[in-house]
């Protein structure tokens, strides 16, 4: 009986399944047609409407048979209830996920990709479509009768996670993973919660009706989903050690303090108070984060460590720092993080001043007094994988493990636009480098880096193929800037690009003892 | 029996829609739930085809919990509610289409026979129906697979005559094939189509009894005496709404007998000239039990 109910669902609603179809393919076309370069496509926005079209005809389709109420036909009708369900899951997987997987499909072949890479990437976004949005929408309108009680849950539900993000702005809370290759434990949390209230419940409104106890229970598995950013860094470290199944390997990496290498001097220019920036995190997010550092009027102290160990050419990511200044008596003075840095050792052994920001009224108390500084660092360690080189202008290649990347000279002549696509993931991290061919000389190179350190394909969004690159640049009007390869060198210049693979994580502690945090403020050029 | 109900408890927040209701439905027969807005009739059928689970007790329908109530039972029972939710954006046709293959016994010339009788055109989408039309929809959506338990939940509220009587009509060719259980306050349209009448009152079942032997034990006494009459201060239990009016002392026996009214009466009034005990339909039984249950429940 499941295709039967399939086919009545089909005859009230193939007009928006069709629409839906439509604007799949719609969708595809247009991102195929932007090719590598799709600035100023909506292409984010339309795979929102896509989301939202999908959700839209998933709950009519629950709501042709709503399970809530006294009042419904089907009810008293011999219709299995397992039956129905099979046949709602059935109906969304073919009529809504499958034009979606359709226009994945070909949007991958019609880049040249071959068949299996894209119909793999295709089924992938499927999978995670079915698990992230589907399973749980289904549960959503299974929890409610009509598109009224849909909209006003959907209200709760927004006003939840609105409430959510005014009530850790007003505490302060920062989710310690964010903006870390971590992110995707507590988005894991979150899904599993998730996906376990769908299912949970899915049966019990479909086997036995227990819409108040399943509302209620949809909306504890929301509270948990909304408080999973909160989840604390060790036990996100832990629980990314038992999902990955990864021991630590001691590789003979060390860290320690480095007093010789003398005090950080700025740059002409520089601001203590800007974080390293990690391309690909967002601008928004960095300068939101450098605009709450500066209000905080926090003073930054840097300190000299030296790595050692690192094979050259690989690179380590410090994912978090953990600061504790402890004075004479035992007391920690100041907990906090340092800042993020990213090295890429070219000899074994690397100094880096480590950034430290101390609150303004903490630094005042204590600058002049010995204070003992644990440092302990969560690492990631990148291999280095395959290198690949392009031209600088006009480049287009196919590079195994990176992907389809093409490269183009801006319209204001400044620099050299390199941007890939690729079915599936996308490389966690990419350097790419622009070189002069005859002389090797080099202009510094560009990390490409999104962390994101999960065992599973994520990618939904806006499509089955990951689309990432970067900028080069090779000229500065101000003039304040000179670069080794400059305009007049594109035509024999190259991309290089080389792509890394995270291999482990590691936890380094250091321990430096009666520091003076007044001596080891940077100074000014 | 086909439908038992023990001890059955309905509790809406702080409010008991049904109190410690017993009742049973033999095979074959025609069961009349009648009883005021708000007595529970509608929540009682509503458990019985588990649309609701009930608070306390159990009732069980064709032999099984009604809480466990499967396909299976519910392939031999037809179900009509004047709030049923039928799926709007079909056609007639398409509705009887899709339900078909559910029902083993589906008897599509019976269909096509109650679709005619009840004149209804099978393009015509589900939502555009009155709301007549669509009552008798979902009759032929519930006899069609010729059930053998007919749950009617206020089949003709809102209903004009004519299609009253249509109705009625057609359940009466069904009737002695299959059980019938309405609940209306058409207390006249039912009469015909009763065998049994359960009277409920404030979540309680008041009384269930054949209708014959209802019709029987109830009567509309008129004794006319020789003085003018007045009211007894004592009277038997069963002797309700005495009035009186000149010569004439009237009152409804609710337990009525032809070889004991006579004496019984006298042991009231001495000067009787005549006794008078006319039949009265369900709806008089029904007006006159009504406040007398309802003090009953209130003391």
């Amino acid at each position: 009986m499941v295709w039967h109910i399939v086919k009545k669902d089909w005859r009230l609603l193939w007009p928006l399944v069709t629409a839906l179809a439509v604007l799949d393919g719609l969708l595809a076309w247009t991102r195929f047609s932007a090719g590598h370069f799709f600035n100023g496509l909506p292409i984010v926005p339309g795979s929102l409407l896509q989301l939202l079209a999908a959700a839209t005809v998933i709950t009519l389709l629950v709501h042709q048979d709503p399970i809530p109420g006294v009042c419904q036909d089907w009810l008293v009708r011999p219709v299995s209830r397992r039956d129905m369900f099979l046949a709602k899951l059935l109906f969304a997987v073919l009529f809504v996920q499958g034009p979606w997987w359709t226009s994945d499909l070909l949007q991958g072949l019609a880049n040249g990709f071959p068949s299996g890479q894209s119909a793999a990437a295709a089924t992938e976004c499927a999978v995670w479509v079915l698990v992230t949005l589907t399973l749980p929408v289904l549960a959503f309108a299974a929890l409610t009768a009509t598109t009224t009680e849909t909209l006003v849950a959907m209200l709760g539900v927004f006003a939840a996670m609105l409430g959510s993000v005014i009530v850790r702005s007003l505490l302060g809370a920062t989710s310690p993973t964010a903006l870390t290759g971590f992110a995707w434990i507590p988005s894991l949390v979150r899904q599993v919660v998730m996906l376990a209230a769908a299912f949970a419940v899915l049966i019990l409104q479909y086997r036995r009706r227990r819409t108040r106890t399943a509302r209620a229970l949809f909306a504890a598995a929301l509270l948990i989903g909304l408080c999973a950013p909160q989840l604390p860094w060790r036990a996100a470290l832990r629980l990314d050690q038992v999902l990955t199944a990864s021991s630590p390997v001691d590789r003979g990496i060390v860290v320690a303090f480095a007093p010789d290498a003398g005090r950080f001097h700025l740059a002409p220019g520089q601001r203590i108070d800007d974080i390293v920036e990690k391309p690909g995190f967002g601008a928004a997010d960095v300068a939101a984060e450098n605009q709450r550092r500066r209000a905080e009027g926090a003073r930054t102290v840097s300190m000299p460590v030296r790595v050692s160990g690192i094979t050259p050419g690989w690179r380590l990511l410090a994912d978090r720092i953990e600061v504790r200044l402890i004075d004479r008596g035992g007391h920690i003075v100041h907990q906090g993080t340092g800042n993020d840095f990213e090295l890429r050792a070219a000899s074994p052994e690397t100094t880096h001043h480590q950034g430290i920001r101390v609150p303004g009224a903490v630094f005042a108390r204590v600058q002049s007094d010995p204070l003992d500084l644990e440092l302990e660092y969560s690492f990631t360690l990148f291999r280095a994988g395959p290198t690949y080189a392009l031209p600088a202008r006009d480049g287009d290649q196919r590079m195994p493990g990176v992907g389809w990347c093409e490269t183009r000279v801006n319209d204001a002549g400044t620099h050299v636009r390199f941007q890939c696509l690729q079915p599936g993931e996308r490389p966690s991290c990419l350097a790419i480098v622009l070189e002069h061919a005859p002389t090797h000389a080099r202009n510094p190179e560009v990390s490409l880096c999104v962390p994101d350190y999960s065992t599973y394909p994520g990618h939904v969004l806006p499509d089955a193929l990951s689309r990432f690159g970067g900028a080069l640049p090779f000229y500065d009007p101000s003039g304040l800037a000179a670069y080794p390869v400059g305009g007049s060198q594109l035509a024999d210049a190259q991309v290089v690009v080389t792509a890394f693979e995270p291999i482990e994580h590691l936890v380094r502690r250091v321990r430096i003892p009666a520091v003076r945090l007044q001596d080891w403020e940077p100074l000014a050029r | 029996m086909i439908v038992e109900a023990h001890d059955l408890w309905k509790r809406y927040s702080r409010f008991d829609a049904l109190k410690r209701l017993d009742f049973a439905i033999a095979e074959g027969s025609a069961f009349a739930l009648v009883g005021p807005n708000g007595a529970g009739k509608t929540t009682t059928i509503k458990i019985l085809v588990n649309l609701l689970e009930p608070s306390r007790g159990r009732a069980s329908v064709l032999g099984v919990d009604s809480r466990t109530i499967s396909p299976r039972q519910l392939a031999d029972i037809g179900y009509v509610s004047e709030n049923q939710e039928l799926p709007g954006r079909l056609t007639v046709g398409e509705y009887l289409d899709y339900l078909r293959p559910f029902y083993p016994r589906w008897d599509r010339d019976l269909e096509q026979s109650l679709r005619a009788d009840m004149q209804l055109p099978p393009e015509r989408k589900i939502r555009d129906l009155s709301h007549g039309m669509r009552i008798k929809m979902a009759l032929v959506c519930a006899m069609a697979f010729r059930p053998r338990l007919l749950m009617l939940d206020e089949p003709f509220a809102g209903l004009d005559p004519l299609v009253r009587d249509e109705l009625i009509s057609g359940l009466l060719q069904q009737a002695g094939e299959l059980t019938i259980l309405i609940s209306s306050h058409e207390l006249l349209e039912i009469e015909g189509l009763a065998t049994d009448v359960g009277f409920l009152h404030a979540g309680r079942l008041i009384f269930q009894e054949p209708m014959t032997r209802l019709t029987e034990r109830c009567r509309e006494i008129y004794v006319t005496l020789e003085s003018p009459a007045h009211v007894p201060d004592l009277l038997p239990a069963h002797w309700l709404q005495a009035r009186a009016v000149g010569n004439v002392l009237m009152f409804v026996d609710t337990q009525f007998a032809d070889d004991t009214i006579g004496a019984l009466v006298r042991t009231v009034c001495d000067d009787v000239r005549h006794i008078d005990a006319k039949p009265m339909n369900l709806r008089s039984i029904f007006t006159t039990l009504a406040p007398a249950a309802s003090q009953k429940v209130l003391s």
